[in-house]
């Protein structure tokens, strides 16, 4: 379980966070959706502190962090229990695909290379990229660097996967090959907490939607809720807007 | 009449040849440490610590602003002053006669040397995408691990060309040390030549020496660039 209180922050005089409250239950799919600069992803980014909450409490099963106050030790612990799937993939530009996925099984959790190699391994073969573990980021397609990504993610178990709009920087042909292997992640009973623009993706794959904006959480519920008996008439106006795309 | 005789040449490149290695010992031991402590200056600069970064800064700009050859001097005459210094002060009994001209030459050069590192290496590690850094911090890595395991492997392949441009010259700014009496390559060249009177055609085979070595320098650091460059590297397919 993941549970975000009181999540405030602010850029200068510009107030992104207003108090989030946010609770995901193990094993639950919750997507963030709202328009671009309504916080949803600094939401995401405080949670493992890249970007880091100036107030808020942050309890990650029987983890408990006051962001206010966070140590160091805090802040590795809390990201050595999360992991990240971020919008441009955000690989080590320097190693290859396997080496990208090994990296933190070796370096963070200190498995043994060979360990380390044959988890590393699976994941990409689960992704779709058994043919591709020698080839540095720059060799592979957009769609095969966020595969990667997300193998990256998996391999470490975390308790919760974060996922930045992971198709945004996609050419279209690509997104739905990277959505069907986050589908299939979902339904393993991954706790998964997911910023996307993919208003079908979002309703098919998740088991809440929170509707971001202007730095709180206007409307919350199941996709059924929030999709077809939207109450918020900022949220009418905000699905209005995706479906006229 | 013998004008210029070229065999003179071959028979300087000859009897310059035994020191080569000492202007190498002061390329290389110049080049390692300045590479040490040029990276912890980089490191004081880019962490803007307090005092520590002004510290730097003044340093670079000083070590940077002020000839190498002033810098020798500055080190033949101040070492011993201030080893004089402290042995007044703590009763301590330190020879500055026993000080060898290549330890006045070693400290000169790394100083210099780790303030021209100091920039090349804060270059290169802030040419690092902030992307790959929070891909490390995303998945638990310590700052140091993401130092030694993201950071530095990317900057290292931005450095190297220029590293190797400042072990070029290096190379030819030893060529300084003999106005302390170090028997580097030009001093060697300032002796033969004096005892031959052939000047002309020994600095032409010193020349000819430089030359070469920078060559190969360079030689070696087209090779380690072309194995570091990742971006041009061809997938490897065998295991």
């Amino acid at each position: 379980m993941i549970k975000l209180e009181r999540m405030d922050k602010s850029f200068g005089k510009n107030h992104v966070l207003c108090g989030v409250d946010l609770t995901v239950e193990t094993g639950q799919v919750v997507s963030i959706i709202g328009s671009s600069g309504s916080g949803k992803s600094t939401c995401l980014r405080t949670i493992n502190f890249l970007e880091p909450a100036d107030s808020g409490i942050i309890t990650l099963d029987e983890i408990r962090v006051d962001t206010s106050h966070a140590t160091k030790a805090d802040i590795l612990t809390l990201r050595r229990n999360t992991a990240m799937v971020f919008q441009s993939y955000n690989l080590f530009r320097h190693r290859t695909a396997l080496e990208n996925v090994m990296e933190g099984l070796v370096i963070v959790q200190g498995k043994s290379e060979a360990e380390a190699k044959e988890i590393a391994e699976e994941e990409l073969r689960r992704v779709g990229l058994a043919d591709r573990m020698k080839y540095y980021p720059h060799q592979l397609s957009g769609g095969q660097q966020q595969r990667v990504g997300i193998a990256r993610a998996l391999a470490l178990n975390p308790k919760v996967i974060l996922l930045d709009e992971p198709t945004s920087a996609l050419d279209p042909e690509m997104i739905g090959g990277v959505l069907d292997v986050i589908r299939s992640i979902a339904d393993e009973g991954r706790t998964m907490i997911i910023v996307t623009h993919e208003m079908n993706f979002a309703r098919d794959v998740s088991d809440h939607i929170a509707f971001f904006s202007a730095g709180r959480i206007v409307e919350h519920g199941t996709p059924e809720e929030v999709f077809d008996h939207t109450r918020e008439e900022e949220t009418k106006q905000f699905l209005r807007h995706m479906s006229a795309k | 009449m013998n004008l210029f005789k070229p065999s003179a040449i071959v028979e300087g490149i000859w009897r310059i040849i035994p020191n080569i290695p000492v202007t190498l010992e002061i390329a290389v031991v110049a080049a390692i440490i300045g590479i040490i402590l040029g990276f912890l200056l980089a490191l004081f600069r880019i962490k803007k610590w307090p005092v520590l970064t002004q510290i730097a800064t003044v340093y670079i700009s000083f070590m940077r602003g002020t000839p190498l050859l002033v810098q020798i001097f500055l080190s033949y005459y101040g070492i011993p002053v201030m080893l004089n210094i402290f042995n007044y002060k703590f009763n301590t009994s330190f020879n500055i006669n026993s000080i060898p001209s290549m330890a006045f030459v070693f400290v000169a050069f790394s100083l210099n040397e780790a303030a021209y590192m100091a920039e090349t290496l804060r270059a290169s590690i802030l040419s690092v995408d902030y992307k790959d850094i929070e891909a490390a911090y995303s998945i638990g890595m310590t700052g140091a691990q993401t130092m030694r395991r993201v950071i530095l492997p990317q900057a290292m392949i931005v450095a190297i060309p220029n590293l190797g441009n400042s072990l070029i010259s290096l190379v030819k700014s030893t060529s300084l040390a003999f106005t302390i009496g170090v028997m580097d390559m030009m001093g060697k060249a300032k002796v033969v030549s004096g005892n031959n009177m052939r000047f002309f055609e020994v600095y032409i085979g010193l020349a000819l020496l430089y030359w070469v070595m920078c060559i190969l320098i360079e030689f070696v650091i087209n090779k380690l660039e072309k194995r570091f460059n990742i971006m041009d590297r061809e997938v490897d397919d065998d295991d």
